[in-house]
């Protein structure tokens, strides 16, 4: 009997301490109220790294969502996947995300309660190898790697599409995927541990100045210039409930795409500091006519048939742009 | 009387079971949760039936099974034969003994890199973090069980003619069973949650994919009752080979040589 | 003068775990003819284990040991050993098994010998009707009993054998003292037997010795009561109290 009682005890005991350093009644048993008025006050922005969120960088660092959105408190997070921001938006923890085409399509299509708000920019991409034998995706072998940086990857879809336009099958190429992240991929591909490699700048950028590698033409032929790769996604929630904070984040994403296209060495000089890197050279990256930011649209639609019909999603693809963007956005 | 008590477990356990999921669904369905996140019961049956017809979901299962095998027999052979150089002296064995208690200390995951950076790209990195999952814990139990023989087997095959590897064989081997399928059940188990880990981050390997990228793909595509669906193949997969491999061994074996 | 089987010369055993640890066995002289049945008696603590454990090879000695001839450097199958332990047994093979294991071990790969050999030693321990049985399902006399049928399955120049009864119950202790000594009439064995009892050694030995805490041999008699001993028998009382009085001086309790 008075097991039983020092057990229960034990539990009890137990469940508190979780409960406490969860941090998870505290908020609903005692001040329901005020947690809610704290998430009044805030705007929670996931990012990730590298230079395709440059837009982001430039907004967090200029303070301009605070601009725009007074007595506001933002709050930044930076993950390392597409994935990872759906799964935070998904438990209701972030309201906007920088994310790759493909997961933003795929997030919408599986019933995840968010659409792109703006597109942020078009990065180039493309395959370059080190195999003097490969010139075209016909030359690559059953035994060639390529890296990736995922399954599923915006990288991934264009490597599809080009497989089926030249090669005739989506899938022709995917297993010579290796998934491997930018940078360890451009390591793998100097050293020689695989053939190939599709990606994006800056590191595009360097290997393309490296005379050892050279491009394997295609992806420009499905993916060409100026269709966006990067966007920003926003919530339902945030923005039918909370119309001034979302029209906030995107006038300030605005006003950093801005800054970006008219004071690149301004910009560079942010952007290089952040990541550690010579802004000069940032600059050049920049100035690249190839590298467009820009919040209007461009080719969402097909990328979303595309993965529709070639099977990148369990679930089938948003039917309209419209069901795809929230109304302010512009383009196809 | 032992029997009826395990009938009576069993059933309980299936009463909580059933309970669960019905409290599941009901939960699922009931508004208060993101059905997205935590999809209901039906549409992760959905998932697993779609998985096996229409996703070649048994195919991702084999091909994971097969790297941790190959990876199993290899890490086993070699705690075998590194445990069985430790028979020949005290240093080699106290040598051998820190550095199994250093590696041990490894997780696979962080050896990823390095492996990369060893092995290339392929099979052999994952089948090398399957080898060090297996071997450290095998030579634990291997070494234990040695140095905790009974000495008298060990002289009675002395005894009787034995000598070296015939001794080890004869006598080590089976004398000190219980240990090493232990040894191996623990190793397995580290193994099959390690390759999983490593096939959900290392990714395609460019010859098959396993059940780890299974759901990481369904992970991709925001598919959660996909994900649900992958973990109750892997929940079978443990459940199969406790039951109908480790216990039917021992059954065979050591409950059948009164040795537990 | 019955052929010397075993042969010890000034044997001398010191574990040296330190620098003045005392020798176990000191300067021990034994000589035991073919076909002897030898008891050796002593308080635990004398080195009647060690003596045996020198003899079969499991522990490295200073001095001689030659059995017919040969000195011993290793274990082998011409001395075989029946130990206290029930557990002896290897768990992992049946009986039969068990008992087949020395000969194949050593080389003997006829199915046909093998089990012939094998169920003729069970027999002579009636224990033919479980030779498909592991050892677990045995009671501890059994197992015992299979432990003697391996032991003399290699026809082995001397059966050692230390303790082997001891932790039996009393009736079963009388019956497989019964049958061992049946056993080496039948087969003419050479066997050495510790055992710190005294009614045991008389019912069993042609010859007692006894050591003393030193490791040397403290008395040497031969037993000339007639088999089968029982406690009537003549000669008896006198034996006992002999021993008795001895392992008393020996500084023994018991």
């Amino acid at each position: 009997m008075k097991l039983r009682k020092t057990f229960v005890f034990l539990i009890a005991l137990a469940l508190f301490s979780v409960t406490v350093l969860t941090g998870c009644g505290t908020g609903s048993v005692s001040g329901s109220g005020s947690a809610e008025a704290e998430k009044e006050k805030t705007v929670t922005i996931a990012m990730q790294n590298g230079m395709s969120y440059a837009p982001l960088t430039i907004m967090k660092e200029q303070q301009l969502v605070e601009k725009y959105c007074e007595g506001v408190s933002v709050k930044w997070v930076t993950l390392n996947s597409g994935s990872a921001v759906n799964e935070g938006m998904a438990s209701g923890e972030i309201d906007f995300g920088g994310m790759g085409l493909s997961p933003a399509i795929t997030a919408v299509s599986s019933g995840l309660k968010i659409k792109i708000a703006s597109s942020m920019d078009s990065m180039p991409n493309a395959v370059m190898s080190n195999d003097p034998d490969i010139h075209s995706f016909a030359d690559i072998q059953k035994d060639d790697k390529i890296a990736a940086v995922n399954m599923g990857s915006f990288q991934h879809i264009l490597l599809a599409m080009a497989a089926k336009k030249q090669l005739g099958d989506a899938k022709a190429l995917d297993k010579n995927i290796v998934a491997m992240s930018h940078p360890d991929g451009m390591t793998a591909l100097l050293n020689g541990s695989v053939n190939l490699q599709i990606t994006n700048p800056p590191y595009l950028y360097q290997e393309q100045k490296n005379s050892t590698l050279h491009e394997v033409e295609g992806i420009a032929d499905v993916w060409p210039k100026g269709n966006s790769t990067i966007v920003l996604t926003a919530t339902e929630e945030i923005h039918d409930q909370h119309p001034k904070r979302y029209n906030g984040v995107i006038k300030a994403l605005q006003e950093s795409i801005d800054f970006i296209n008219d004071n690149p060495k301004e910009a560079a000089e942010i952007l290089a500091a952040a990541e550690e890197l010579s802004a000069s050279e940032y600059q050049t990256w920049l100035e690249n006519e190839e590298t467009i930011f820009s919040t209007e649209c461009k080719g969402i639609m097909t990328a979303a048939k595309f993965m529709d019909e070639n099977g990148f999603m369990d679930n089938p693809a948003p039917e309209s742009f419209s069901d795809l963007a929230f109304d302010n956005v512009k383009g196809n | 009387m032992i029997e009826r008590q395990t009938l009576k477990n069993l059933r309980a356990q299936l009463i909580f079971l059933i309970i669960v999921i019905i409290g599941w669904q009901v939960m699922s369905n009931s508004g208060m949760v993101n059905q997205l996140t935590f999809p209901s019961v039906t549409s992760i049956g959905h998932a697993l039936v779609r998985g096996f017809t229409q996703e070649n979901m048994a195919e991702y299962v084999l091909y994971s099974l097969s790297l941790l095998i190959r990876g199993l027999v290899i890490g086993i052979l070699l705690a075998f034969v590194f445990s069985s150089f430790c028979m020949i002296s005290r240093t080699v064995y106290s040598i051998y003994n820190m550095v199994t208690s250093i590696c041990d200390l490894i997780p696979g995951v962080a050896l990823i890199p390095i492996a990369m950076g060893w092995f290339g790209i392929g099979e052999s990195v994952i089948i090398f973090i399957v080898v060090h999952g297996v071997i450290w814990p095998m030579s634990r139990s291997i070494l234990g069980g040695f140095s905790g023989i009974n000495r008298m087997y060990v002289e009675e095959g002395k005894i009787f003619g034995l000598k070296g590897a015939r001794l080890i064989t004869g006598v080590y081997l089976p004398a000190t069973l219980g240990t090493l399928i232990s040894g191996i059940r623990m190793g397995w188990a580290r193994a099959w949650r390690g390759l999983i880990a490593i096939e959900m981050i290392f990714g395609t390997t460019g010859s098959g994919a396993g059940i780890g990228w299974y759901i990481f793909m369904k992970r991709t595509n925001l598919n959660y009752a996909g994900m649900f669906a992958a973990l109750i193949v892997i929940i079978l997969i443990g459940i199969i080979v406790e039951y109908l491999v480790f216990q039917v061994i021992e059954r065979k074996t050591v409950v059948k040589w009164g040795m537990v | 003068m019955n052929h010397v089987r075993l042969q010890v010369e000034r044997l001398t055993k010191n574990y040296r775990t330190s620098p003045d640890s005392a020798d176990i066995l000191s300067n021990l002289d034994l000589s035991v003819p073919e076909g002897e049945f030898l008891c050796i008696l002593g308080p635990s603590g004398c080195g009647k284990t060690t003596l045996v454990r020198c003899i079969a090879g499991l522990e490295d000695y200073e001095g001689t040991i030659r059995v017919d001839g040969n000195t011993v450097t290793g274990p082998g199958p011409d001395r075989m050993m029946v130990f206290q332990d029930y557990n002896q047994l290897f768990p992992w093979k049946t009986v039969l098994k068990n008992v087949q294991y020395p000969m194949k071990v050593n080389g003997i790969r006829d199915k046909q010998e093998l089990r012939s050999r094998a169920e003729e030693k069970l027999k002579m321990v009636n224990l033919q009707e479980y030779a498909d049985y592991y050892p677990h399902q045995l009671s501890g006399g059994m197992k015992q009993r299979v432990a003697i049928a391996r032991g003399l399955v290699m026809n082995p120049g001397i059966l050692l054998m230390d303790e082997p009864f001891a932790a039996l119950d009393a009736m079963t202790r009388n019956k497989l003292q019964a049958e061992l000594r049946r056993i080496k009439e039948e087969e003419n064995l050479t066997v050495i037997f510790i055992t710190h009892n005294i009614q045991e050694s008389i019912v069993l030995g042609d010859r007692i010795i006894m050591m003393d805490k030193g490791g040397r041999i403290k008395l040497d008699e031969r037993n000339t009561i007639p088999k089968p001993v029982s406690p009537d028998s003549e000669g008896y009382g006198a034996m006992w109290r002999l021993f008795e009085d001895a392992l008393g001086d020996t500084g023994a309790e018991g």
